[in-house]
Parts: C-alpha cells; sequence; structure tokens
C-alpha cells in the first residue's frame, strides 16, 4: 500500500495573482446571471424534500408490512439526505440570500438534523471554509477523532481509530452536533464549566427538539403503529448519517488532498488561498442525482472556491474550472465515488499506525 | 418589550415546542398554495384581480387579498411584493380607495424606468398575478373628527392617497367643505378625472382646481394662497413632488400655520454629508469591514462593500433590513432618533453611523 502525493506546484507570486484574477472574473461573470432559474430549482427541492418526507412519514404511520416500511425508510432518508445537503448546507452558505427569500435566506434557516445552526456556522463557514486543510487550524481535518496524515499527531489509541471512524460514521449528525462545543478544550481544562454550559446550550436545544420530534412525537401519534415509527425513523436517520459522512469525508480526506501546515498558509493572498482550497479538496464523479443527493459536495473543489454560488452552477463551471488547473499545473483531484472513498478508508487504516511524514518532505 | 409581552412570548415559545414539527409555517404555506395561492397562514398574499390603464404611463391594479388583510385607513401605503427574476422585491404603493365592501383595493402607479418593480409591473402585472402585502401603515390619514374645512394639494401621484380620502368622506357623506388643488402636466391628461366628476357629485362641498404648469407653469406659494379661500381656516393635506413640497411648508412656517400642515413623503430622506471622517463598521457574521461613504445610507455602504443584506423598500418602511447592532451609535434619519445602547435592532436602509459600528450582518 502507498499513498500518491502529486508535488504541491511551485507557483511564482505573478502566477497565483493571475490565477485568482481568472477565478474572481469567473465567480463575477456567474454571479450576473443568477435568476430565475436557480430560484426554480431550490424551490423545486424544497417540494421534493417536503413531498418525500410527507410520503415517508406517512407510509411509517398508517402503512403495514414490511414492503410499506422499507419504502417508507427510504423516502424519509430521501428527504433527510436532500433536506440537510442541497437545501440546508447550501441555504445557509447564504448560496440563495440574493433572492431576498426570508424563508431560504442564512440568517433564518435551520435544519433538520441534531447540529444548531449557529455551531455549524461557526464550525463550517468560519472556521473550516476559511482554514481548509490547515491542521491545527481546521477542526473539520479528522474531526479531533482521527489521525490521517502523518502530521497529526499518534497516540497508543489511535490505532483504533478504524472503529471511531465506524462509530462517527453511525452516529454522524451528533459528531458534526457536538463538534463546535470543542468538548476537547474542556477536558484539557482550557474551558470552565461555566464557558461549556453556555457553549452547549443551543445544542442540548436543538437535540431536544430534534429527538422529541422523531422519538417520542412521531411514534405517539401513530398509536398501535409506534414502534414502525419509532425503527423507520431511526433507520431513516442512519442512512442519513451514512451517506452524508461518505460525501462529506470525500471532500477533503481523500489520497490525493494536500494538507497544510500553518507556516505556509500564514499571510496567503487571495491566489494562495484559492490554491490551497483546490488542493485541500477532491470531486466526486456521478450523474446529476448523485450531486443533487450529495448537495453538490460532489463538486467540493468548486464549492470551496465560491461557497455562497448557488450549487447546481457548480457543475455547470467545473470544466471551466478544470481547465484553469490543468494550465496552472494544478492537481484537479475527481474520481468516482468508490475508488474516492476506498481512498480515505485507505488513509484511515494506515495512519491508524504510526506512520511518519519523511514520505511528505 | 413589556413584560406582559415577554410573558406571551415565552408561553407561545413553549406550546410551539410542543408542536414542534407541526409550527413550521412555510411548509404548510407551500401545502395550502397548491390549493389556492392566496391562502397562507402568516402573509398577506393577493390576487391581481383587474389592471386599468389610466393613462399612457399610469395604471391602476385592483388586489384582492386574503383573510390575513387587517383593512387600512384611508390614505395608508402598503409595500407590494413580487419576485422578479428569481429575487423578491417590494416597494411602498399608496392605496388609492378607501375601504370598501367587497374587499378589493387598488394601488395607482407611474412608470418610472429603470427595471424597478413599478417598471416591472407597468410590463407584466396580468390579472390572476399573486402578490405579497405588508400591513398597511402611515399616519396621512384624516384627523378625528373631520375637520369641517379641507384643503388638499395633491401634485402628480400625490392626488392618490387624496382619492382614498375622498372616497372614504363620499362613503360616509361628509358635508364639510373641502377645497382640492390637482397639479399637473396636461390638464386633457389629468389623473382620474372621471373618478373626481363622480366624487363631485357626491361631495356637496368639494372645489377641484386644476392646475396644469404646460399652460399656467409652476404654482408658486403666493398663487396658491391666492387660490384658496381662508386658506388659515383649513386642515391641509399636502402630497406631491418634494421641492414643491418643502416650498408650500415654508409658507405655512411663515404664516405661523405649521401646526395645520400634514404631509406624506415619498422616499427616504437623503443622509446630509457627512462632515467627519468615514465611519469604520464591522460586519460580525461575514467578518468584513467596511466605511460608510458619506451620503449614503448604512445599506448602501453595506452593498457598495459587496455584501448582501436582505432589504425591502429601501424607505424605513417595511422592516426587512432590521439588523443587531452589537455597539456604536447609529442614527436612524426617518425619525432623527440615536440608537447608542448595544445590541438594538437598526433598519439600515435609514439609517447612518455616527460612530464606529459592530453589526450582525
Amino acid at each position: 500500500m502507498h499513498e500518491k502525493h502529486p508535488i504541491k506546484p511551485q507557483l511564482s507570486p505573478e502566477q497565483l495573482d493571475s490565477l485568482a484574477g481568472e477565478l474572481d472574473a469567473l465567480r463575477r461573470e456567474v454571479a450576473e446571471s443568477y435568476g430565475e432559474r436557480d430560484a426554480q430549482h431550490i424551490r423545486r427541492m424544497v417540494r421534493r424534500a417536503q413531498g418525500s418526507a410527507i410520503a415517508g412519514r406517512g407510509l411509517l404511520m398508517f402503512g403495514w408490512g414490511p414492503i410499506s416500511w422499507i419504502v417508507g425508510v427510504v423516502a424519509l432518508a430521501h428527504a433527510k439526505i436532500l433536506e440537510n445537503m442541497e437545501i440546508g448546507h447550501n441555504v445557509m452558505h447564504g448560496q440563495y440570500d440574493w433572492m431576498n427569500d426570508p424563508d431560504l435566506s442564512s440568517q433564518n434557516y435551520d435544519w433538520d438534523i441534531v447540529c444548531a445552526r449557529e455551531h455549524w456556522i461557526n464550525s463550517h463557514n468560519v472556521e473550516h471554509h476559511n482554514y481548509t486543510n490547515i491542521i491545527g487550524k481546521d477542526h473539520d481535518y479528522g474531526y479531533g477523532m482521527l489521525r490521517l496524515t502523518s502530521e497529526q499527531r499518534w497516540r497508543p489509541a489511535t490505532l483504533l481509530q478504524p472503529l471511531w471512524y465506524l462509530l462517527l460514521a453511525i452516529y454522524f449528525q451528533w459528531g458534526v452536533a457536538i463538534h463546535d462545543i470543542k468538548l476537547g478544550r474542556f477536558f484539557k481544562g482550557r474551558m470552565s464549566r461555566k464557558e461549556l454550559a453556555a457553549r452547549s446550550h443551543p445544542f442540548l436545544a436543538k437535540a431536544g427538539r430534534q429527538l422529541f420530534k422523531d422519538y417520542l412525537f412521531f411514534p405517539l401519534i401513530a398509536l398501535w403503529n409506534w414502534q414502525r415509527v419509532l425503527l423507520g425513523n431511526l433507520a431513516a436517520n442512519l442512512i442519513r448519517n451514512l451517506w452524508t459522512n461518505a460525501i462529506i469525508f470525500c471532500g477533503h480526506f481523500t489520497g490525493d488532498a494536500q494538507t497544510f501546515s500553518r507556516r505556509e498558509s500564514k499571510d496567503e493572498t487571495r491566489g494562495q488561498w484559492y490554491l490551497r482550497q483546490i488542493q485541500g479538496s477532491s470531486n466526486l464523479q456521478g450523474g446529476h442525482w448523485f450531486h443533487v443527493l450529495s448537495g453538490h459536495l460532489s463538486h467540493q473543489i468548486e464549492h470551496h472556491l465560491f461557497p455562497d454560488m448557488p450549487a447546481p452552477r457548480y457543475a455547470e463551471i467545473a470544466p471551466r474550472v478544470q481547465d484553469i488547473c490543468e494550465r496552472y499545473g494544478i492537481h484537479y483531484n475527481s474520481a468516482g465515488f468508490w475508488s474516492q472513498y476506498g481512498s480515505v478508508l485507505k488513509r484511515i487504516v494506515i495512519h491508524a499506525w504510526p506512520t511518519c511524514s519523511s514520505k511528505v518532505s | 418589550m413589556t413584560a406582559h409581552e415577554n410573558v406571551d412570548s415565552s408561553r407561545a415559545a413553549r406550546a410551539r415546542w410542543l408542536l414542534h414539527p407541526f409550527d413550521d409555517a412555510p411548509a404548510w404555506n407551500r401545502l395550502l398554495q397548491r390549493i389556492n395561492p392566496v391562502w397562507s397562514l402568516n402573509e398577506i398574499r393577493a390576487r391581481l384581480v383587474r389592471r386599468v390603464e389610466e393613462d399612457d404611463e399610469t395604471i391602476s391594479l385592483w388586489l384582492q387579498a386574503n383573510g390575513r388583510w387587517p383593512g387600512h385607513a384611508a390614505g395608508q401605503h402598503v409595500a407590494l411584493g413580487v419576485e422578479i427574476d428569481g429575487v423578491m422585491r417590494q416597494r411602498v404603493f399608496t392605496l388609492s380607495t378607501p375601504e370598501r365592501p367587497d374587499g378589493r383595493l387598488r394601488i395607482t402607479l407611474r412608470r418610472q424606468p429603470g427595471g424597478g418593480v413599478t417598471d416591472w409591473l407597468h410590463r407584466n402585472a396580468r390579472t390572476g398575478q399573486i402578490v405579497t402585502l405588508s400591513r398597511p401603515s402611515g399616519n396621512f390619514v384624516l384627523p378625528q373628527p373631520w375637520p369641517k374645512r379641507l384643503l388638499m394639494l395633491a401634485g402628480g401621484s400625490g392626488l392618490t392617497p387624496m382619492m382614498a380620502m375622498l372616497g372614504q368622506l363620499a362613503d360616509e357623506n361628509y358635508d364639510g367643505d373641502i377645497v382640492l388643488v390637482q397639479l399637473c402636466r396636461d390638464a386633457r391628461k389629468r389623473l382620474f378625472a372621471g373618478e373626481l366628476d363622480q366624487l363631485q357629485a357626491k361631495l356637496p362641498g368639494l372645489q377641484i382646481h386644476v392646475h396644469a404648469s404646460s399652460q399656467s407653469g409652476r404654482l408658486c406659494a403666493s398663487a396658491l394662497a391666492a387660490l384658496v379661500p381662508e386658506l388659515a381656516g383649513r386642515h391641509c393635506l399636502l402630497c406631491g413632488p418634494s421641492a414643491w413640497m418643502a416650498e408650500v411648508g415654508r409658507l405655512y412656517k411663515r404664516r405661523g400655520l405649521s401646526d395645520r400642515l400634514q404631509r406624506e413623503r415619498f422616499g427616504a430622506p437623503r443622509p446630509e454629508s457627512a462632515a467627519g471622517d468615514d465611519q469604520h463598521i464591522t460586519a460580525s457574521r461575514s467578518r468584513q469591514m467596511f466605511t460608510q461613504k458619506p451620503g449614503a445610507s448604512l445599506l448602501e455602504s453595506a452593498e457598495a462593500a459587496g455584501l448582501t443584506p436582505a432589504y425591502g423598500c429601501r424607505a424605513g418602511l417595511c422592516r426587512t433590513c432590521l439588523c443587531k447592532k452589537q455597539r456604536g451609535t447609529v442614527r436612524n434619519l426617518i425619525t432623527g432618533l440615536r440608537s447608542e445602547q448595544p445590541d438594538e435592532w437598526v433598519q439600515l436602509c435609514v439609517s447612518v453611523a455616527e460612530s464606529d459600528l459592530e453589526l450582525s450582518l
């Protein structure tokens, strides 16, 4: 087993400036054409997610027999995936703020997941998107649990990380939800009990609402069908967790995705920032439905260059971004789902062992 | 907020929590609007039932609102919202009818080229279309009890609130004395000529003076004083071009009659150009800094810096652009009030910074 390490291209400051200029121009060009069809797309997704949720919950509640249960679970999981990925994530990035619609505004939207919106906006939009793949600054890199590069410290417990990863994938929404509380700081004694309580409050409130909804309210109103509904909701949440986890791990932890040190990324120019976003991200190839169900995170590179561009535009600009990368000699990391996800799993297994960083340097 | 309101809202919050999955108003609205597009749990929506060409440049739109319309006083205005190329846009229009038994509302609008809402409505308004409405607002209404003698000074489309008031007076058999001075460019093309004739028949005390600037030039303040008998004894309602309104205002001030004058202003007053330094404003959510441009509102300054705050009327009415100011001093140009305390809500479109600020943008 070996890892590929495409060399980080050495671009001159002039080349970096011209790279930034090209990408800025591309963004401006696309931004001028935001309009009707983007609005129609997101509204169609909202209707689709709602219809799917009603169908799924209806089948779980009023259906009988295993087939209607399975169809109900799939429909509800589909609704949750669509809502979390293509609607929630993208709306909370402000991709549709220009529509001036309060229901699709990043300032108001709250998604159907235990993670509180204010936590996610801080850990994701602010930290992860600015400090992408900078070890020690991007807290999404390994989620504080996984060692994915030899630059990260190895501990004996790291040997068990394939198991930790399995647990994280199963309980992914909870992992994402408590991520921004930054429990690690509390355990190291760097956070007071009072601060911990304050930081946990949005999470506890949101988690309470979500648990109430899926495991108390809907089972109760299903009366004698309560077990079907309870298990169905559990299964739908599990499917959503496994799927979103797989897609999200393919975004930055594939074999070819680069990491950066704090030193490397100090006083970055805009060109260097763009370059790091491309090198730290990886794309997945697939059909239209696959892109939609991944919330267009299958175009992670385009998303990291332009996080607030309406997501369906990523597929349209991808060939142009790829062409720019080719001209500057930047590796455009794109492959099928299984090949990329396989390389993520490989990385989790390899770095469970005390690998040393000689290969990189 | 009073203590009483606090108790109410926390009770409401608790009830909402219990109903949590079913308290999603936008989701219910989507379902309701499949049955009838004007239905809504929380929005005032209206169907366009008739379009009338008043003259080459002016149209009237008749609207039938849903049950959430609270009724209005003659002379009040409303923010009308339409979606133009995916963007929800609003503009404030005066209602040109009083409350009617059939519940229909009318707005009258003169074409203003330049791609705004008015221009769009001129080109695209068709019966059957759905628009959103704000609650009616404005203090430009007849004083209670009704004065025995009235003077209405209407310049151009400033006639619209007067039409609503005259309609109300006619409906309720007002027998007092009214002088209406209608300023227009061309007497043959004056607005609402036919309707004013009908009103004249119902209001025995109504005298109408038409002043056409193409024939008789501008109506200066002294000519006005000569035209209107017993100026001092009349309650005056004034609405029209701002320069002319200012001139009439000076006439009333000179004669010590300012308390007799009631004015309607359209649009936000312009800030006087700032004497001091540009103020530095921190947008805390988007982590950006920008400066207050002399003569521009906070909304315009933020937009000039590339931010996209939500906005509606841009005239201080609809409160769409309401934003939490975390620190600093802001002056509201309409009310002249200063907001100096931290964490107060400010209306970006009509506010200017008087110190460095931090805004939750």
